[in-house]
């Protein structure tokens, strides 16, 4: 709940500063804009580039501050970005970095942009609000800069660009390609009470009835039959933190729709026709599932009530929960469980096999960080050119100074001195890098090993985490990312996440599922469902998109 | 010689307790004490698991004091140099704020306290509507930047300079004393602004504290304010870094950096706990030294010195 | 003191008089009326938003005029009876319980002779006025769980059923109100406390002449003394029956209880900010505020023809 205040603040907020500083900007020549950062050490806030022969040109660059530094060090004071700004003179950048800190991402950014003082290159993680920027004609379009200097830039993050950065078939962001996409949604299995019921992990939706079954009425843990909560799962809604998505796949239910808020699948296309999961056939028997489980107490009684997450919480760190779907990762799960159960053992469950006998599940975006550059800025050339010269250097922003930071081995990055490394740039230089997230891909079992090499079970982090990234790599599904205006969706969305809710909690509880499913489809139609529907299908149609149920 | 009367009389009071009185005390005492305790749960809760591990706290053992005790999250936050400096900070508003917003809700009371003040009804009614209309939050940080405030404490302390519902309790406050005080004075000679100084005041201790608390409460809180006009990190208030702190945490950093694993989530939710306990213990310290001020029978004898 | 309903004369030499007999008070009341002007008056031109579609980048002189479009579309939301209705159940039960309960308990702080008893909780009574409405929304959820909750248990130990709370509307209001003294009443007492201090104490020895016994003198003496706070407090809770915080119900909400959780502020929360409506928004709080200052007026009018003083 509270991620959801703190955003609508924030929103609040920026949409406030932004209106603000622009409405009152009747003369650029007040001498205090108000939106000028003040941490940066006396730095100019004009964003002249000088465009003399032979000079060096100026680019202004964002740079998140965490609020982290230890014992004190100024960010723009630190190892890792003055040799950045020593190898981009050679190249004829002169960067200066500003700093934005992390937790006021969108006011800052807000402000920049309405008051056009802000850097050259401006980042974020949200997408809408760089489609809103680009629609009012904030941005540089950016498909020629790339095209002349960016080379480089293409040949890394050249998967992400293909997908992402786009508005309006033009280019406006030039996003950071993720190395490695296995983040999301995953679900993950008590091992060792299937050990000592001699099952196997549930292949399908079926079979996970029969498992669950199975833990309530045998108490494999040992924790008292009222006490097994055989599927933990809060409430839902904003901020929920188990999900559903795994288990909604296996319904037959898959993610051919835009992102939503809600935690599940966003629905098929098929036939050249978008629904979403309400409107399915497949949609409605995986609720009537979820009812099911309710009915015969294997989710828990009071998960409708739960909407902090405490009991959920609760439920899986004290040991009494069997299965669950979260972002986390089964290892980390599995430390957490065992300060209370020392033999609890979390493991990754592959997707169900779903009706048409295929395996598929969500897995993070290819791409992540956005760079825009505003129109603001007078020299975007140089914002594309540093972009590039940072992917020829990314190293200095992966791993850090080959030699002194780290050494190369077996595809990883090793730390030659992992206290050095926390003092001088650990807690901020991976933010340096605005070009990749992470750098490598998925690691391998070895890699792994390696990787928790101080840990003392090394062995078995790598037994439990491999099969975690072989699942994304082998079964993950990317979503589809709509680059033009959805003014229906705009307008309809926020209520008709709200009424979802609401009414799909209640299916799940109701006595009588088919009359309450009834309703479901019957106030889902009523908040502009449908034409929610519709004008996805044009937009999917458009992009000649291809399902995720396949 | 009043006195030893009222102690006489107090003695053969209790000695004569009826059935009803002593049921009455009993439902008094039994309900105070019962919602006191009531009231002090959550802060109890909190304080405890400040200091428990946050294992502890999910699983659920931590009621009443810390289990697997650590202070790493309430060092975490109290060794932050920018921590102590933003309670500087924010110590220094609230001095100064209160100071300002007491002087001002004073002199604009006292005025309306007057029944014989011909146009306090007008001035009344102006204040009222303040209350109810709001234009919002967009011309307010209008106003705000073009008096170039922005990045000041001044911005947090002048848009909020004068509370019309506190104006409101102190007039009420000030009529309540008896308008034969006044009488008396006048026949002294004694004008309007000595009245107030040598006066009323002194016999207000009551609402000068609770006013001042009220205010002081505020600024210690002032949060949206803080957000909106600084920008200045040397000028933080106290609430406004401690969310940054509280919201850095929550972020998943290792899905951003692509690290093994997330620093932050180990303490998480004691952070959260020692986050409040931080944010609200020096303000809570303040009421218990004003309640020297809530003594009764201020107003003994005055009338008749 | 209703001497001062001399004749009133047209003429300016009236208010001449006024002035030169108090010219004193009014100038303390000039910075008064110059800090509401600037910081509460001017601002208030951004009411306008509420007739303009509002689009951020133009601002708010440069944005659509859309007339009373914001209003329609207020009434027409689906759900616009549902929620104000709840508003003003919940506001309703607001006055009828959170609005006496300070002052039962000023009343019982202000019998206790214990000093130490009587200092301490009125250092403790308001320590949930400074928790954020999360964490007193978590523990309000934990303490009513059926399986975990502390009253469940003590109602299995009576051999009685489990009550699910929270996800009972009839029960849901009833906990909302009485969380909410919990929450406020301690802070509520400060005022109060303050008032009785100023009761001149001879006030109760005559009383005791009177062979009032503990409880007479508190309808007698200590109750019709603080009379004026407790009416003034009242108008001015009157005057907010229509707007309501957004914290609590937030906090509080959960997906079988929305018909009577839903409400003015977390509608406006959702749509209003999330979708970035700010005309709407603005409409919204605009109505809110005229309705306010009936209602306000209307029980001003009412308090003083009881005889008591109001606002104004």
């Amino acid at each position: 709940m509270k991620g959801s205040w703190k955003k609508g603040l924030q929103l609040g907020l920026a949409l406030i500063l932004a209106a603000s500083t622009l409405a009152a900007c009747s003369g650029k020549g007040e001498s205090n804009g108000g939106a000028a950062p003040s941490a940066s050490q006396g730095a100019s806030p004009s964003g002249e580039a000088s465009q003399e022969p032979g000079k060096l040109e100026k680019v202004r660059v964002s740079l998140w501050d965490r609020s982290n530094s230890p014992s004190g060090q100024k960010l723009t004071d630190t190892v890792i970005v003055k040799k950045l700004q020593e190898e981009a003179k050679k190249e004829g950048l002169d960067v200066e970095y500003v700093i934005l800190p992390r937790s006021q991402e969108s006011e800052k950014n807000n402000i920049w942009m309405a008051s056009g003082e802000g850097p050259d290159i401006i980042i974020t993680y949200d997408i809408n609000s760089m489609f809103k920027w680009a629609e009012q004609g904030g941005l540089w379009e950016l498909d020629d800069l790339v095209e002349q200097y960016g080379q480089d830039l293409k040949a890394i993050a050249g998967p992400a660009m293909e997908v992402a950065g786009t508005y309006k078939g033009k280019r406006y962001a030039i996003p950071a390609i993720r190395m490695s996409t296995a983040a999301g949604a995953n679900m993950k299995i008590r091992q060792d009470w299937l050990d000592k019921l001699g099952m196997k992990a549930p292949t399908t939706l079926d079979e996970l009835y029969t498992v669950l079954k199975a833990f309530k009425e045998q108490d494999p843990g040992g924790v008292g039959k009222e006490n097994v909560v055989p599927y933990a799962l809060p409430a839902i809604g904003q901020g929920m933190k188990g999900f559903f998505f795994g288990p909604m796949w296996g319904a037959g239910v898959a993610s051919d729709g835009p992102a939503t808020e809600i935690y599940m699948p966003s629905g098929n296309f098929k036939d050249g026709v978008f629904h979403s999961p309400i409107a399915l056939e497949e949609g409605k028997e995986f609720f009537r599932f979820m009812n099911k489980l309710y009915q015969d107490g294997l989710i828990s009684r009071e998960f409708v009530t739960d909407v902090n997450s405490q009991q959920y919480l609760q439920h899986y760190t004290s040991g009494v929960a069997g299965f669950l779907e979260s972002n986390e990762d089964p290892w980390a799960m599995t430390k957490e469980t065992r300060k209370t159960v020392p033999e609890a053992t979390w493991v990754t469950v592959d997707p169900f096999v779903r009706p048409n006998g295929t395996r598929a599940m969500t897995e993070s975006n290819v791409y992540g960080l956005l760079n825009l550059i505003p129109k603001s800025s007078k020299n975007p050339a140089a914002a594309v050119k540093y972009l590039n010269f940072l992917a020829k250097n990314v190293k200095l922003v992966q791993g850090g100074i080959e030699g002194e930071h780290y050494k190369e081995e077996n595809g990883l990055f090793i730390a030659i001195d992992p206290a050095k490394n926390a003092e001088e740039i650990e807690w901020y230089f991976k933010d340096l890098n605005l070009v990749t997230q992470g750098y490598m891909g998925n690691p391998t079992k070895e890699q792994i090993k390696t990787l928790f090499m101080n840990d003392p079970n090394a062995d078995e982090i790598a037994d439990i985490l491999d099969p975690y990234y072989r699942s994304f790599e082998n079964y993950g599904k990317q979503l589809p990312l709509i680059d033009t205006p959805r003014p229906v969706s705009e307008k309809n969305i926020a209520n008709i996440t709200k009424f979802l809710y609401d009414a799909l909690s209640k299916a799940i509880i109701a006595k009588d599922f088919d009359a309450e499913w009834e309703k479901v489809v019957a106030g889902w139609k009523k908040n502009g469902g449908e034409e929610y529907d519709a004008e996805v299908t044009e937009s999917l149609v458009n992009m000649n998109w291809q399902t995720t149920n396949e | 010689m009043s006195a030893l009367r009222t102690a006489s009389k107090r003695k053969s009071a209790i000695n004569r307790l009826s059935p009803g009185e002593a049921a009455f005390g009993i439902v008094v005492y039994g309900t105070l004490i019962f919602f006191t305790l009531a009231c002090l749960f959550p802060f109890v809760n909190t304080l405890a698991n400040a200091f428990s591990s946050s294992n502890a706290i999910q699983t659920g053992k931590v009621l009443l004091w810390p289990v697997e005790f650590q202070w790493d999250s309430m060092r975490m936050i109290l060794a932050d140099n920018s921590v102590i400096r933003a309670l500087l900070v924010t110590v220094y508003l609230t001095a100064v704020g209160t100071a300002l917003n007491l002087f001002f809700t004073v002199i604009t009371a006292y005025p309306l306290s007057r029944r014989d003040l011909k146009w306090r009804g007008l001035f009344m009614k102006f204040m009222v509507i303040t209350m109810l209309f709001s234009g919002g939050m967009i011309p307010l940080f209008l106003l705000v930047k073009s008096l170039h405030l922005l990045n000041t404490l001044w911005a947090l302390i002048l848009p909020g300079l004068i509370s019309a519902f506190n104006v409101i309790i102190m007039k009420s406050f000030f009529q309540a004393l008896p308008d034969e005080l006044r009488e008396a004075s006048i026949v002294d000679g004694c004008g309007n602004i000595r009245y107030l100084v040598q006066v009323v005041l002194p016999l207000s201790g009551a609402s000068l504290a609770t006013i001042g608390l009220f205010y002081a409460v505020g600024h210690w809180n002032s949060y949206f304010g803080a957000v909106l006009y600084i920008d200045n990190p040397d000028l933080l208030t106290l609430q406004v870094k401690l969310r940054n702190i509280l919201l850095l945490s929550q972020m998943d950093t290792s899905m951003e950096q692509m690290t093994m694993q997330s620093n932050f989530t180990v303490i998480q939710e004691s952070l959260k706990a020692a986050v409040i306990v931080v944010a609200t213990v020096p303000i809570l310290v303040v009421y218990p030294f004003l309640q020297k001020y809530f003594v009764k029978g201020s107003l003994l004898g005055s009338v008749k010195g | 003191m209703k001497q001062a309903k001399a004749i009133r004369s047209h003429s300016s030499g009236a208010a001449l008089k006024e002035w030169k007999k108090n010219y004193d008070l009014y100038l303390f009341l000039l910075p008064a009326v110059a800090f509401f002007v600037l910081f509460s008056y001017i601002p208030m031109g951004g009411l306008i938003v509420a007739f303009k579609d509002y689009n951020i980048f133009q601002g708010v002189w440069g944005s659509e005029w859309t007339g009373f479009e914001n209003f329609k579309e207020m009434f027409s939301i689906l759900e616009f009876a549902q929620i104000t209705r709840n508003t003003l159940v919940l506001n309703l039960l607001g006055l009828l319980i959170c609005f006496p309960a300070p002052i039962v308990l000023a009343l019982m702080l202000n019998e206790v002779r214990a000093k130490v008893l009587k200092r301490v909780s009125q250092s403790l009574l308001y320590l949930p006025h400074f928790m954020s409405w999360i964490v007193l929304g978590g523990i309000v959820y934990a303490v009513l769980s059926p399986k975990y909750g502390i009253i469940n248990e003590i109602l299995r130990w009576f051999g009685m059923n489990e009550i699910y709370f929270m996800a009972d509307k009839g029960w849901w209001i009833i906990v909302y109100t009485l969380s909410a003294v919990w929450q406020s009443a301690g802070w509520g007492t400060i005022i109060y406390l303050a008032a009785i201090t100023a009761i001149d104490p001879s006030l109760y020895e005559a009383a005791s002449i009177d062979g009032a016994g503990r409880i007479r003198k508190i309808f007698s003496v200590t109750l019709p003394s603080i009379m004026p706070t407790i009416v003034i407090l009242f108008i001015l809770a009157v005057g907010n029956m229509v707007s309501i915080g957004v914290e609590q119900p937030l906090a509080l909400a959960n997906a079988v209880v929305g018909d009577v959780s839903e409400v003015i502020s977390t509608y406006v929360y959702r749509v209003g900010i999330k979708q970035g409506e700010f005309g709407l928004t603005t409409a919204v709080g605009l109505v809110q505020s005229v309705i306010n200052l009936v209602l306000i007026v209307t029980a001003n009018h009412f308090a003083k023809k009881a005889g008591g003083e109001g606002i104004w």
